[in-house]
């Protein structure tokens, strides 16, 4: 690449600005593997998708195959989806539930643990050669916070997912805490793509300026159902709220909800009947006698979160995506995409939640296509890098207290990747969050 | 259009299912045309478009994660917002051209009937064209200008993933 920095983050103007060549040269994309991918703490999978023993799923992680399965013993397993003995793939399906996997090259089956279990004509192997030194490999970490597993490729990396993961764990237990149970994955998934780099994403989950004007049509829509979105929203300032930096990369941008209301805030359509009106009043009430009102506002306030690289969770009370995407070329990124929910919710308020999440985030809906439209049109845009190398990302940089609608939480992305990227350690700027503890959380 | 009459069961069948095909037929002209205030007009007002997720082609609205499950209202929001070009991943227009196969009127019980189709759209954009593989469930009611109403439709992409699609914002 040229000898331009990767970011310019002059706290004198102030001002911040990236360097659009890392969107687009190759190089940069194999320096992101390497020191990126292969060193952060990534997001495998949510408990709920293993309901029973030996259910499985198998995805790319980093790039690379994994299982993510739950075993005979009732533990979480992440193995790496390759036979030992010559290297394919082993198991090809998607999801499923069995006690073993075989490899259909030459047999070899192994279990939800990953031992080698049995293959054809075994006596023919030397003496002293052992299956047990021939299970799947794993990753050299594996963690979870609460139903979130994560693993990381790096075997010298010290950090326990807990530490890495900094005070975004509030905004995970914000999530978290709304099920008396375990928060639920939807059956399915939304499988899609973006003709953009990855990063750009990264930057557009938690971008509150972009809402009104990209999102208009879905805005237009709320209305039209009888919300009163200005209302909800803190009127002409955008989603109202503010932004935060939850350290390590990670970033937030949320709201409380202190209407009361019976219905959610934020990007809700209007409930069809009064019995969900009335079913969302009793969640509500739940909430707040095992919570406490203020940790309840927070709750169903909403929020955006960005868990550096590339895991976000959208929860605007309508409804709950987790989702994560990677890098296939420094112009095209594969999202996934999930639906969260409280189990316990009635189905009135379920198949609410459900439209609306598809509406909104849904790769046919009436949000997400004009988002993946937005990205590719800018990875077009940076076909110019080399006249105008710089995105600004300045908004309220001169602020204590930044808002959802300004860039707080894109600079706190870029720069901690400017430092995994060059070694220069991250300057904090400001809107430093500091963890609610459990005592204030109860109410009382 | 008077539809001719005959006793011959076998007949009848097929003078059913051209009078189905014409209505498919134009039913595609719309959403090619991008003539969609039309096109809503094809639909009863109570009405279910559903599109599952292509994980889930099975699927449906109650036990999974769908693509689409509009009713009336959110069909007619996502028609308007097309229209008056708020829709900025179909604005500009991409060009659309969709072909239609495989008509099968599967049960009519009294004029209600059920209908399967095969279709493939083609989305060009600039220098990107895109193929949408797909097959389709309509329930049908007679009645309206084209001799049917669209009471729900059901459109499965036979796609594993919407990759490297990326989105859908025109109508399927």
């Amino acid at each position: 690449m040229d000898e331009l920095p990767l970011i310019i983050d002059d706290r004198e103007t102030p001002k911040f600005w990236v360097n659009r060549a890392t969107m687009v040269e190759p190089g940069i994309l194999e320096q992101e593997r390497e020191k990126i991918f292969d060193k952060c703490w990534l997001y495998v999978g949510h408990e709920s998708e293993l309901q029973n023993v030996h259910d499985f799923r198998t995805r790319r992680v980093g790039g690379r195959p994994v299982i993510f399965t739950r075993s005979s013993e009732d533990n979480i397993n992440v193995l790496v989806n390759v036979c030992t003995h010559r290297g394919m793939i082993l198991e090809t399906r998607k999801e499923g539930n069995g006690r073993n996997m075989r490899c259909f090259y030459h047999g070899w089956s192994f279990n939800t643990d990953g031992k080698l279990t049995s293959m054809p004509q075994e006596d023919d192997y030397p003496d002293g050669w052992k299956k047990s030194e021939r299970c799947l490999p794993r990753p050299p970490h594996v963690d979870s916070y609460r139903g979130f597993w994560f693993l990381c490729w790096d075997k010298d990396q010290s950090e326990s997912l807990f530490d890495y993961l900094a005070n975004a764990t509030d905004y995970i237990d914000l999530v978290a805490d709304q099920s008396d149970t375990m928060m639920q994955i939807a059956d399915g998934s939304h499988l899609y793509s973006m003709q953009a780099n990855w990063k750009l994403l990264a930057e557009n989950s938690a971008d509150g300026y972009h809402a009104m004007t990209t999102h208009n049509r879905y805005i237009q829509m709320i209305s039209a159902s009888g919300a009163d979105f200005k209302k909800r929203t803190g009127g002409g300032k955008g989603l109202g709220g503010g932004a935060a930096d939850l350290g390590n990369g990670h970033a937030a941008v949320g709201a409380s909800d202190h209407s009361k209301g019976d219905r959610p805030a934020g990007l809700a359509r209007a409930f069809h009947s009064e019995e969900a009106g009335k079913d969302y009043k009793e969640r509500r009430q739940h909430l707040a006698e095992k919570y406490g009102e203020e940790w309840t506002d927070r709750i169903l306030g909403g929020r955006n979160v960005v868990i550096f690289p590339n895991l976000v969770i959208v929860d605007l009370g309508m409804g709950c995506t987790v989702r994560t995407f990677y890098p296939e070329e420094p112009g095209y990124m594969e999202v996934t995409s999930w639906e969260l929910s409280p189990p316990e919710i009635t189905d009135t308020l379920s198949d609410a939640r459900k439209s609306d999440f598809l509406t909104f985030w849904g790769p046919a809906g009436l949000a997400t296509p004009d988002d993946v439209e937005a990205l590719s049109r800018c990875q077009k845009g940076f076909a110019s890098y080399k006249i105008d190398p710089w995105n600004d990302l300045s908004r309220g940089m001169d602020k204590e207290h930044p808002a959802s609608t300004d860039e707080l939480q894109m600079r706190v992305f870029w720069r901690k990747y400017n430092e995994l990227m060059t070694g220069e350690p991250v300057q904090v700027e400001s809107g430093v969050y500091e963890k609610v503890d459990m005592i204030a959380r109860s109410g009382k | 259009m008077s539809t001719p009459k005959t006793d011959d069961p076998v007949a009848a069948r097929m003078i059913l299912r051209y009078e189905v095909e014409n209505f498919l037929y134009r039913e595609a002209d719309l959403m090619d045309n991008w003539l969609l205030d039309d096109w809503l007009a094809l639909w009863t007002e109570e009405l279910l478009y559903l599109v599952p997720s292509t994980d889930k082609p099975e699927g449906n609205p109650r036990e999974h994660l769908m693509f689409i499950q509009d009713d009336r209202f959110l069909l007619n929001q996502r028609v308007r917002s097309i229209m008056n070009g708020t829709a900025w991943a179909e604005s500009p227009r991409s060009t659309l051209r969709r072909v239609i196969s495989n008509v099968q009127v599967k049960s009519d019980d009294n004029g209600r009937l059920t209908v399967t189709s095969n279709f493939v759209v083609y989305r060009s954009q600039g220098s990107t064209l895109q193929v949408f593989p797909a097959h389709a469930e309509y329930l049908l009611e007679r009645g309206g200008e084209a001799n049917f109403l669209i009471r729900q439709k059901r459109v499965v992409l036979d796609l594993e993933e919407l990759r490297p699609h990326g989105r859908v914002a025109f109508i399927l």
